[in-house]
């Protein structure tokens, strides 16, 4: 399977190096889209954050567990 | 006899304690059921009736001798194919795992055989409970009872539409962006994702680490009550479980609701999604009805839920990217597309931000349990709106991620989604109920007030045959 649509030369770098080339190959326009997808979905995060906000590491959902 | 196939678990167990009811007879009689309709429905990746009808023969011989086990003994129950089963593939509905044979027990496969249940086959789900219905898969999308021709939700799709279509009274599915209470919803059932660390996960395979829970699905809030019983408990081989005290779920089930203080969240479904007005109306309904009960209604004002979805979605992604990406590397053409193409996603988060949507899961999570400070649940809506056809990929594509279900799975909270009635086009309408951290007792109290006044999970789908 091609795809004739030209990549992006970051798209095409990311691949690269994570290892994806596999599928690149198989399906360009899965990844184009996963990647669209998951730059859509970063835009999102809030900017700001207080320095005490720390990541929910260890996921407890109330003191009891 | 009433009809078998839809005895509740409470119906069934008060019959096979007192031998009016042999659990061998049971058994055989539902996968007779399966027989004649799963060849439209899809419910079952792989039957085991020898195994089903051994446990149903030591149940039957162990009742007769005394030794009654509990609610679950001579129970039929079905297993989300991401589940493990000894000496049996866990397939994950996947071409990836269709070799990969369990070497033992999950832990809630473990508790639901020693409490006397009796396995009758592992389910359909979407592959690796994540992808959606999706027909380049080994085995084909399961269906929804109430109308074949739509989809059952997922990715616990089996589970669901088994229950549903009364195949088994109980069935275990996984919960890490809603993949109980879909298709608990979806085919008009009772779902629970209880608290995040009330079940155990050791021996089910992982979508996301931090989000992912283990649920019962059943036809009545009671029935799921007496399923958590068994399956709830601490389990030092799952480093998320929990070391809560484990109340009798069943005890305080009919309390009703009158003075209980009840939020709704409406604006998730009326302006951060828009939902079908039948959907959106039956919410109201019940609402009214719970303040008829007794109950003190609140509206509660949270983050957009959008925050909450895609604070999900990458938390998700990342964690899901961490587990498949070699197979992902190596086997991209062992998945479906709707499959490869999710999951390729999380490979392009960063370490940062990760992070990032941890730190937005802590604030969103503290906000939610401040709003339910002075609340003893609050409802809102499940789906956005009834199932689609399943064959109308971009309307299934449209309408999946249309739902209120993620939030819960950031902030852990115990969230049930029950029936609320049917569309006019006869399809199953539900709401959510959500209680604060290890308050599931809350949780089926209001479930069950609302049952009780309404009764929707009486009513069950008539099915075609197959033959």
């Amino acid at each position: 399977m091609t795809d004739t649509r030209n990549d992006s030369p970051e798209l095409a770098r990311m691949v690269e190096e994570i290892g994806l080339g596999k599928l690149k190959e198989l399906s360009p326009q899965a990844l184009e889209k996963a990647w669209a997808a998951a730059g859509r979905l970063k835009s999102e995060i809030p900017g700001e954050f207080a320095l005490s906000d720390e990541p929910a590491h260890v996921y407890r959902a109330g003191r009891e567990a | 006899m009433t009809d078998l196939a839809y005895l509740t678990i409470s119906e069934a167990s008060a019959l096979l304690r007192d031998r009016k009811l042999s659990p061998v007879e049971y058994t055989e009689a539902l996968l007779k059921r399966a027989d004649a309709h799963d060849g439209l429905l899809n419910v079952y990746i792989r039957r085991m009736d020898d195994v089903a009808l051994d446990a149903a023969r030591r149940a039957e011989a162990e009742i007769a001798r005394g030794e009654w086990k509990g609610p679950m003994h001579g129970i039929p129950f079905g297993l989300k194919d991401i589940v493990d089963v000894e000496g049996v593939p866990t397939t994950a509905h996947s071409k990836i795992l269709a070799d990969n044979v369990a070497k033992s027990d999950a832990e809630v496969t473990r508790r639901l055989r020693e409490a006397g249940g009796v396995l009758t086959g592992k389910l359909a789900t979407h592959e690796f409970a994540l992808g959606g219905p999706s027909f380049d898969l080994p085995w084909p999308p399961a269906r929804n009872p109430w109308n074949r021709d739509h989809h059952p939700g997922g990715s616990s799709s089996g589970s669901g539409a088994g229950v549903a279509a009364g195949f088994f009274p109980a069935a275990i599915g996984t919960d890490t962006g809603g993949s109980v209470r879909n298709p608990a919803s979806c085919t008009g059932i009772v779902g629970m994702k209880a608290t995040y660390g009330r079940v155990s996960r050791a021996g089910v395979i992982p979508l996301a680490f931090s989000l992912d829970h283990v649920g019962p699905m059943t036809r009545t809030v009671e029935d799921n009550a007496i399923m958590l019983n068994v399956i709830a408990g601490h389990d030092p081989a799952d480093p998320g479980s929990a070391r809560a005290e484990k109340p009798d779920f069943t005890a305080g089930l009919e309390k009703g609701v009158k003075g209980l203080r009840i939020g709704i969240i409406r604006h998730f479904y009326t302006r951060d999604l828009e939902a079908d007005p039948e959907m959106a109306q039956a919410i109201e309904d019940a609402a009214s009805l719970l303040a008829r009960e007794g109950a003190e209604i609140r509206e509660v004002k949270v983050a957009p839920l959008q925050d909450f979805a895609t604070c999900n979605r990458i938390i998700l992604m990342s964690e899901a990217y961490a587990i498949h990406e070699k197979w992902l590397q190596e086997r991209p053409r062992d998945y479906g597309a709707l499959c490869r193409e999710r999951i390729a996603a999380g490979a392009f988060y960063r370490a940062v931000d990760y992070i990032k949507a941890l730190r937005w899961r802590g604030v969103l999570v503290r906000q939610f349990n401040e709003a339910m400070a002075d609340l003893d649940v609050v409802i809102t809506a499940s789906s956005m709106e009834p199932p689609a056809p399943i064959e109308h990929a971009e309307e299934v594509e449209r309408t999946y991620p249309r739902q209120a279900r993620a939030p819960f799975n950031l902030t852990g909270s115990p969230a049930m989604a029950v029936p609320t009635g049917f569309s006019s086009a006869g399809m199953p309408l539900s709401m959510q109920i959500v209680g604060k951290p290890f308050d599931e007792a809350m949780v089926y109290r209001v479930g069950r007030a609302y049952e009780r006044a309404t009764n929707w999970t009486s009513r069950h789908p008539t099915l075609a045959s197959a033959a």
